[in-house]
């Protein structure tokens, strides 16, 4: 009854995509924005996430049309099967990279702080075949675990924020309203990307039990963790200051490195709280993973999807090494944002949006 | 030469012979054959069938006022009520008979049908007629009558044989609440859970499953309150056991389980019976098998396994509390060494120095290094459980306290692990008995095996790791269909009302719908609303 | 049977990815170092380390070229794990060993080679600079960005300069404490809490700090025979160090920021001397800019105690006015405290270390922009006027 379907409620989606969208980027965040606007970075964050909202309208509009359907089937039927075949393609694509990177990224941070001298590839290949050990028991069980993972997750980050309140000098957040504005705007369409997760968006809408619900999960989602990234940046910038936290890489583990437990027995507690970012980024690469080898699944018409995951774990392993340093991966991260990021989240959702209006296509009926 | 002779293999012919039984019994191991009317011939071959049967008791009397007709009856020894036998059978129709008046109506109708009816005084009696059933009738202790002259037999019920009483449970003691448990009788167990629910929806349903064994097995449900498709699920797999024996409810438990690879068991055990009679009428199923105490339950969910009975016995401050240091102990006796291994030799920054410099002090002149240490004492340990297991009580506890701290400080002094070793191993230890199921205690002993490797591996990292499979793992059993991990997952299914039960217990007049086993119309278990204060 | 057994290709799966796995921990796990195995450094000093002058002092050892490009010289601190654990037989509580090489962490590469434990500087307690160190800006420079850079070393560790050698300091045994590194941060902790005379600066807020300008306070620790002293702190100016600040110039400047829990301030009054004892600090900087000259006022109102007096004085203590003239005395006292370290900074070290321009910005920053491009020489012509409010709020227990 329950779980024969392999579709999962609302509340279990939201979760997974708050997840999903929550991970590494929240790490470098604080410095992204306050580059482009010193005690400003919290608006720039803010407007990154308006940003968000109206990528996610955007996409569960056009995903809605055609509840039944993942990206690849609607994208064929709206504008004919080799463009659509060609679009998934280049999903999958982008979704390779992201995940590949961001497993690199979280091993080049793991390297920091946990485990200096493992090799970066033992790191990284076990996280990738512990995810693919979960997606082979399929969505479902992604969203059981997304529910119990997000408590583990987030609570001891809230704890962790708001002891840092205390710390935090909330003077260091003057001088207020000194930026102009085209920089916000500006930063505000880079920080846009750190919701790329919303692509996903596009692919997992037929898994829902009720696919009408799209929309309202994933402003939900976008709301919460727009709502922890505005917080995290706050909290940054309060304890350090716009100087020191644009000249940390990852400003918001050393401002959990700087919270002081009023007698509570572990020092270093940062350390331990890489853990809980581990289960994060978990999550993350899990939902790549996962969309990957369906778009490839649905793309060679197999039924038994998930046996296509296992090829998958040594291409990502070797794109993931591709970079020779931290400074190329970020480069890549950015370049990769900069100029493909946008592509599903605004232009691809938004013609197939206007085109489908135009032919007529898919459930217009509410 | 002799000894270079080929042996030839000289099957005997009396290994291959057929048992002159054989031909009695069809391949289900059930006796074919029908009764026959002709008293010496069932005679012959009741004979065959209990060749070598020394305590099956029979005889064979004159019955009737003329005594011109024969009866013969027979038992099993010890195993009836000798005293039904002999006043309310035997004294009837030997004794009794004879103060019948040869004139009596009763005496114009068939002599059968005139003792069935009015020469018996007792009132379990069953009239069958196939060689098989009167077998089985001996085989569980009770009498049968032939009578000559006729194709069917009496079958009284007197079933007496020894049996160990209603005794206090062993596993699972509370404080506040009955001391009554199941014992091996499936009478007298479902016994106690009718004494609990006086309702006619209250169903004991039973089949015999063994094909030597022919174990009684008895599904007991609230009619009204179980959903139908589990029932119906639980039954397909019963009937689907082709096994020889049933010796323990725990052959049937990894018989029907849904995933009989994971350490983690999907349906419940327990021994008492007002335990049994909740989760009845919480709309899940009890399993009583005849010949063992524990009756099983299914569905059963990860958050079962940590409810105990008295959790609703007392109030619910202290009880949440006592839950949530359930849950806690559970992951200490999984994760605790792992945890230590991956704190002190990965990370050992996360220490509070003093702690830090102590320990690396007190481990200078220990050889292994920490897995081992940690290895060789949980290996100690599961040796020093299963030795006091064994051993008679008396000698029981003294082991106990030698094992535990003598020679676990011995080990200290003599340098062969440090002391922080023996606490966390202690502590682990003592958490996995704060668990109040045994079998998913088990499976916690598994997985800490496992994450401890992992942690040797990767430190915290590799610790987290090993803490997701298991999870990953946990997430993905069912019990038949019920998500393992509910309500921690899923738990708008039932309108976040199982969550009232889980970690926390609120007050009892808050728990007023049942939980998502019952049938989705019969959920409203408390329409009354708090008292006004 | 039911479902007797899954599908086969599981198992192969299942298996294949289990031998692969197995592999992997065949090579060994790379991080694990057992806890008896790592040398615990509680306190580390760095010195910089001159060549000539070395062979210079140390006559009997030859000249040998390995050591001639060394530029720092390195004192860890670690205890001596068995006396802790409480075994017998080195009673020296503490180790206290001394590398050089050219960079900071070559050098504890080279401990680790002399040891039989690797390094490890998780527990790093304190981190002592030398004053020739911090006076060479390259070097000091490359010190704190190893610091900083390496996750290792917590970025809450306090850090002073020795007057002095960093070695001399490590090297001293106190009589309390047997283990340096945790004594000297104690004192650090009970100072700040207690008496406002030593600035507590860890690796973070002094990183913070030295963005702009590299201008910052560092507190000062110095060595007597068997225990050391922190007091007064070391102004930065450029990443170099430019002077020291004394104890009461210290006061003075918690004062002006504002940072003080508890401290004395003696007052002369007619022929003797009276402790007050200051229970809360608020200060309050205002600045003003008429294009030429920048003009700051510093405002800072005290809350304390008077504890001490003369047994069977005239005017008691229970007055009112007898109060109202010692806070007027206090006020200015403290006033020319404030004003002559003030003019410290300004005349004679020209450096902005208390932070002013960050207050500037953050409060004033229309006036900040003014005159950020060229604080340095704002900063020394700035006109400084000084307005203390000192308030005798309580007297003891008796009149």
């Amino acid at each position: 009854m329950f779980s024969m379907n392999d579709k999962a409620s609302a509340r279990q989606v939201t979760i997974l995509l708050i997840l999903d969208l929550f991970g590494t980027a929240a790490l470098t965040l604080p410095r992204r924005a306050a580059e482009f606007a010193s005690e400003d970075a919290w608006m720039v964050v803010i407007g990154g996430v308006v940003l968000a909202l109206i990528y996610g309208f955007l996409i569960t509009s056009v995903a809605t049309l055609f509840p039944q359907d993942s990206f690849v089937e609607f994208s064929g039927k709206i504008v004919t099967k080799p463009i659509g075949m060609a679009l998934s393609l280049l999903l999958m694509a982008k979704l390779m990279a992201g995940v590949a990177l961001e497993v690199r990224v979280f091993g080049e941070i793991l390297k920091q702080t946990l485990l200096p001298k493992t090799p970066i590839e033992v790191i990284i290949i076990s996280m990738l075949l512990i995810t693919a050990y979960l997606i082979r028991k399929g969505y479902e069980c992604r969203a059981r675990i997304a529910e119990i993972l997000v408590v583990i997750v987030f609570l001891p980050l809230i704890f962790v924020f708001l002891l840092a309140l205390f710390n935090a000098d909330f003077t260091n957040l003057l001088p207020m309203f000194k930026t102009p504005a085209p920089k916000i705007l500006e930063g505000a369409y880079y920080l846009g990307f750190t919701f790329g997760g919303l692509e996903v968006m596009l692919l997992a809408t037929m898994f829902l039990v009720k696919p009408k619900r799209a929309p309202r999960v994933t402003t939900t989602a976008i709301i919460v963790v727009g709502f922890f990234n505005v917080a995290v940046t706050l909290i940054t910038l309060a304890t350090f200051g716009s100087m020191e936290t644009n000249k940390q890489i990852w400003p918001t583990m050393q401002m959990m490195q700087s919270v002081n437990f009023p007698g509570l027995f572990i020092e270093r507690q940062d350390v331990l709280m890489m853990s809980f970012w581990i289960l994060s980024v978990f999550a993350i690469v899990n939902a790549g993973l996962f969309f990957i080898s369906f778009i490839a699944t649905r793309m060679l018409k197999s039924s038994e999807h998930y046996y296509l995951v296992l090829p998958f774990v040594p291409i990502l392993y070797f794109i993931s090494l591709i970079p020779d340093n931290i400074a190329q991966t970020y480069e890549w991260l950015d370049f990769m944002n900069r100029y493909f990021g946008i592509i599903f989240l605004f232009p691809v959702p938004l013609i197939l949006l206007m085109i489908a209006k135009m032919r007529k296509l898919g459930d217009t009926v509410e | 030469m002799k000894f270079i002779k080929k042996r030839e293999k000289k099957i005997s012919k009396e290994e291959f012979a057929p048992h002159p039984e054989d031909a009695l019994h069809d391949e289900n191991n059930k006796v074919t054959g029908a009764l026959s009317t002709d008293l010496d011939e069932n005679i012959e071959r009741l004979d065959i069938l209990f060749k070598d049967c020394n305590d099956l008791v029979k005889r064979k009397f004159p019955m009737g006022t003329q005594q011109r007709t024969n009866m013969y009856i027979a038992y099993i020894d010890l195993m009836v009520d000798r005293k039904t036998i002999e006043m309310s059978v035997l004294d009837q129709l030997i004794l009794g008979i004879r103060d019948v008046p040869p004139s009596a109506p009763e005496l114009k109708q068939s002599l059968y049908e005139s003792m069935r009816d009015g020469g018996l005084a007792t009132a379990d009696i069953k009239e069958v007629d196939t060689m098989d059933e009167v077998t089985l009738a001996i085989l569980s202790g009770d009498t049968v009558l032939f009578m000559d002259g006729y194709a069917k037999v009496i079958i009284i019920a007197t079933k007496g044989w020894p049996n160990r009483g209603i005794q206090a449970p062993e596993t699972e003691v509370v404080v506040q609440g009955p001391k009554e448990a199941f014992s091996e009788s499936l009478r007298m167990n479902t016994v106690l859970i009718r004494r609990r629910i006086r309702d006619t929806k209250l169903k004991v349903k039973q089949l015999q499953i063994g094909t030597r064994s022919r174990t009684d097995i008895a599904l007991v449900y609230m009619e009204d309150i179980v959903r139908p498709s589990i029932l119906e699920e639980l039954e397909k797999r019963l009937h689907s056991i082709e096994i020889d024996a049933i010796l323990e409810s725990g052959y049937i438990q990894q018989l029907i389980e849904d995933d009989w690879n994971s350490p983690f068991p999907q349906i419940q055990t327990t021994e008492r019976p007002d335990k049994t009679a909740s989760s009845i009428l919480e709309g899940r199923i009890a399993i009583v098998v005849d010949n063992t105490p524990f009756v099983l339950i299914a569905p059963a969910v990860f958050a079962s396994f940590f409810q105990a009975a008295e959790d609703y016995y007392q109030r619910w401050h202290v009880m949440s509390f006592v839950r949530l240091i359930r849950y806690v102990a559970g992951f200490f006796a999984a994760a605790l060494p792992g945890l230590y291994i991956a704190l002190t030799t990965f990370h050992p920054a996360m220490i509070p120095t003093p702690l830090a410099l102590a320990m690396a002090g007190a481990r200078e002149a220990v050889p292994f290094p920490a897995v081992i240490e940690v290895v060789i004492m949980e290996l100690a340990f599961e040796l020093l459980r299963e030795a006091g297991i064994r051993l008679p009580a008396p000698i029981g506890s003294t082991i106990g306290i030698v094992g535990g701290l003598i020679i676990g400080q011995a080990a200290v002094e003599a340098g062969i692990v440090s002391p922080i070793i023996v606490i966390i191993v202690a502590v682990t230890a003592i958490s996995s008995f704060a668990i109040p199921a045994i079998s998913m205690t088990n499976g916690f002993r598994i997985m800490k095996y496992i994450i401890i490797l992992c942690s040797a591996f990767l430190g915290l990292y590799g610790f987290w790791l090993g803490v997701l499979v298991l999870l990953i793992h946990l997430v993905s059993l069912k019990s038949f269909n019920i998500p393992y991990m509910y309500p921690y997952v899923s738990c708008n299914l039932n309108g976040y009302n199982d969550l009232k039960d889980s970690i926390i217990r609120v007050p009892t007049f808050l728990i007023n719908k049942r939980p998502l086993f019952a049938r989705a119309d019969q959920r409203i278990r408390m329409k009354s609303s708090p008292k006004k204060k | 049977m039911i479902r007797l057994s899954k599908n086969r290709h599981t198992y192969i799966w299942f298996l294949f990815l289990f031998v692969v796995l197995c592999t992997i921990p065949l090579t060994g796990c790379w991080d694990k170092v057992e806890m008896d195995d790592r040398a615990f450094v509680i306190g580390m000093g760095v010195d910089k380390f001159e060549y000539e002058k070395y062979i210079e002092e140390n006559k009997e050892e030859e000249e040998t070229e390995n050591i001639k490009n060394d530029r720092f010289r390195v004192t860890y601190t670690m205890p001596n794990l068995g006396m802790i654990a409480g075994k017998a037989g080195n009673e020296e509580p503490k180790f206290v060993k001394t590398s050089t090489d050219t960079t900071l962490f070559s050098t504890s590469a080279i401990m680790d080679a002399r040891l039989n434990k690797e390094v490890y500087f998780g527990h790093t307690k304190i981190i002592v600079f030398g004053e020739d160190l911090v006076k060479d800006p390259h070097l000091f420079r490359q010190a704190l960005d190893a610091m900083e850079r390496d996750p290792q070393i917590s970025r809450r560790v306090p850090l002073l300069v020795a007057q002095g050698q960093a070695s001399h300091v490590l090297n001293t045994t106190p009589d309390v404490e047997p283990l340096m590194g945790i004594y000297i941060m104690k004192v650090l902790e009970t100072a700040e809490r207690t008496v406002a005379r030593v600035i507590r600066k860890d690796l973070g807020e002094f990183l913070e700090e030295l963005r702009v300008g590299g201008r910052g306070l560092l507190p000062r620790i110095t060595t007597g025979k068997k225990d050391v002293k922190v007091g007064g702190a070391a102004v930065f100016k450029d990443y170099t160090m430019q002077g020291w600040l004394g104890e009461k110039e210290v006061r003075s400047v918690l004062f002006i920021q504002g940072n003080v829990k508890k401290t004395q301030v003696p007052v002369q009054y007619e022929d003797m001397y009276i402790p007050y004892t200051v229970t809360e600090v608020k200060s309050d900087l205002e600045f003003s800019y008429d294009g030429n000259r920048l003009s700051a006022k510093i405002k800072i109102k005290m809350e304390g105690d008077i504890l001490e007096y003369e047994l069977e004085r005239k005017p008691e203590l229970f007055k009112n006015s007898t109060l109202k003239k010692l806070s007027s005395i206090l006020s200015a006292e403290i006033e020319k405290e404030v004003l002559q370290t003030m003019t410290k900074l300004q005349k004679e070290f020209k450096t902005d270390a208390i932070g002013m321009e960050r207050e500037l910005r953050k409060y004033q920053y229309d006036i900040w922009k003014q005159v950020k491009d060229d604080w340095d020489q704002v900063f020394e012509d700035m006109n400084v006027s000084v307005d203390v409010t000192a308030n005798i709020r309580r007297i003891g227990v008796s009149r």
